[in-house]
């Protein structure tokens, strides 16, 4: 039996339709999509148009989530737990890593901070469910074959940590033949952490590292204090292609880096989770505990 | 008001929701507040404003080049810390928890672990003395209520002027390839690509410099070996 069940990053390119789409988007929006399919397709008043596209976006949104709410139930049904990566979804992140048992984010190449809201997501969500772990696709197509040091992976693991990853999984070690001759077999994306990558001897001081911090940043329950609102909406409802991987708008993502780089401890927080928080003794609750303080809001005052 | 079904009637719901928010304070002010049954709206533009009016506290190890992330259990507080900057923190860091003793961990060794230097300031904020170099990191665990006794972290004051290491370093090949290249020795430390054959200078893997050397004279508890600039993909 698997220890968990794993999604990769969402790759479905051009998927934007399932047999039933009409049947649902009316069940979950109200009304007749068949009726505004010119506006679907950009044509008509930009309000119009973007309050379609939204409402679709938000479907096919609902329509993922479900999906990865049924693939963790069959898991559960398996003896078994999920583990996603909800990135790369034309849909809300942070409900969509908070479906699955272990939410896990990604780096890809080297790491910048102003990814930080992208990757908080799958922390926040493991912390707003009172999930242990939060994990990572670590060190993906980090440098160059052969020119990743050990303090290049260093670093990317520090990054992780910052973000809130408790759980790092290594990508990775390629499969080589034991008769191929040097260097072995590559993998395209992958830093050669395996034997004969140059690492290999080094890797399990490397590991110890890891294992002590994660086995702090395992143990109690994360302790921020402000809920940043994540407003997907802003991200859905406008004019432009269809399918928006990854939506994130622009305030948010600006609001976020101001919390990270003015040394304010925050989640981030969707419109599932403010709907859920509870207000008990001065402190905001959810299903994962408590926090000591407020949150803050990021949102279009337009109606 | 997002989408476009019942859209009027969402937009009348909200529009009343909307009304029993009333902001007080002059317009233009930075934050205005707005009670509403036991809490509070701030609305602004400067969310930092915002931030302080709600008397959230931040971490301004920040300011120093240090980014963090935080966990908490019953006894205290886990930080793990590291130095981002480019600068080494040597000094007094104040904390956006309160302490009273706090325990330093090194994970890159099995038990390097001490006491911290630990003081209030004037304000009543919790304050750890921290060395972190560039890319160093460490666990801080912080304790809310008790003073926990043992060892004391062991920080570094510099008790006399570097002494160079210098002589013959021997430059052999351990593992790699395409082949390993014959060892050669050489008194200037560079890399081998620069000092060997054209074996030398298509390999990649593990190299070994070795050198011996005698103890400096200078009197002290302890030494830093100090690597240098650690070339891994000779440019």
């Amino acid at each position: 039996m698997p220890r968990s069940y794993f999604h990769d990053s969402f790759e479905y390119y051009g998927a934007q339709w399932t047999e039933d789409f009409f049947k649902e988007f009316q069940a979950r929006r109200g009304y007749d999509l068949r009726l505004q399919l010119p506006a679907l397709l950009g044509e008509g008043p930009e309000e119009m148009v973007s309050r379609v596209k939204g409402d679709y976006r938000e479907t096919i949104s609902d329509l993922h989530l479900a999906f990865i709410q049924r693939w963790t139930a069959w898991a559960h049904g398996h003896g078994s737990i999920s583990r996603n990566q909800a990135h790369g979804a034309p849909g809300n992140l942070l409900d969509i890593y908070a479906a699955a048992d272990i939410p896990e984010t990604e780096i890809f190449g080297a790491t910048e901070e102003k990814n930080i809201p992208l990757n908080k997501f799958s922390s926040s969500a493991a912390h707003l469910t009172g999930r242990k772990l939060a994990s990572s696709e670590s060190f993906t197509w980090l440098t160059e074959h052969f020119q990743t040091s050990l303090s290049d992976v260093k670093q990317a693991a520090d990054y992780l940590f910052l973000s809130g990853v408790n759980h790092i999984f290594f990508h990775g070690i390629p499969y080589s033949p034991a008769d191929a001759p040097w260097p072995g077999w590559q993998f395209y994306a992958s830093v050669n952490f395996g034997p004969q990558g140059g690492l290999w001897h080094e890797l399990p001081e490397f590991n110890k590292y890891v294992t002590r911090c994660q086995s702090m940043l395992q143990s109690g329950m994360s302790a921020n204090d402000v809920l940043l609102y994540f407003p997907v909406y802003d991200a859905w409802q406008t004019p432009g292609n269809l399918i928006l991987p990854n939506p994130l708008p622009k305030a948010f993502t600006s609001a976020a880096l101001t919390l990270w780089e003015r040394g304010y401890a925050f989640d981030q927080l969707s419109d599932q989770f403010l709907a859920k928080a509870r207000c008990v003794d001065g402190r905001i609750m959810l299903p994962g505990g408590g926090l000591p303080c407020c949150g803050g809001a990021e949102m279009r005052s337009d109606a | 008001m997002p989408g476009l079904g019942n859209l009027e009637k969402r937009r009348a719901e909200h529009r009343e929701i909307i009304s029993s928010v009333k902001l007080t304070g002059k317009t233009g002010e930075a934050v205005q507040r707005a009670g509403i049954g036991k809490g509070v709206f701030l609305v602004g533009t400067d969310l930092e404003a915002m931030l302080r009016e709600a008397g959230v506290s931040r971490e301004t190890g920040v300011d120093l080049g240090l980014q963090f992330v935080r966990r908490a259990d019953s006894r205290g507080h886990i930080y793990f810390l590291a130095n981002r900057g480019e600068r080494m923190v040597d000094g007094f860091v104040t904390l956006g928890v309160s302490a009273k003793s706090a325990a330093i961990f090194d994970p890159r060794f099995e038990s390097r672990i001490g006491m911290a230097a630990v003081r209030k300031d004037t304000g009543g904020s919790t304050q750890v003395y921290l060395q972190l170099q560039p890319g160093e990191s460490c666990i801080l665990r912080t304790f809310a209520k008790e003073v926990v006794e043992g060892p004391q972290w062991q920080y570094l004051q510099w008790s006399g002027a570097a002494c160079a290491v210098a002589g013959t370093w021997k430059v052999g090949f351990v593992e790699g390839g395409p082949e390993l290249p014959a060892g050669f020795q050489t008194k200037e430390l560079e890399s081998w690509t620069k000092l060997g054959g054209s074996e030398a200078i298509c390999f990649a893997g593990t190299g070994r410099y070795t050198i011996e050397f005698d103890q400096p004279t200078v009197a002290a508890d302890d030494w830093l070996l100090d690597l240098g600039k650690v070339v891994t993909v000779p440019v």
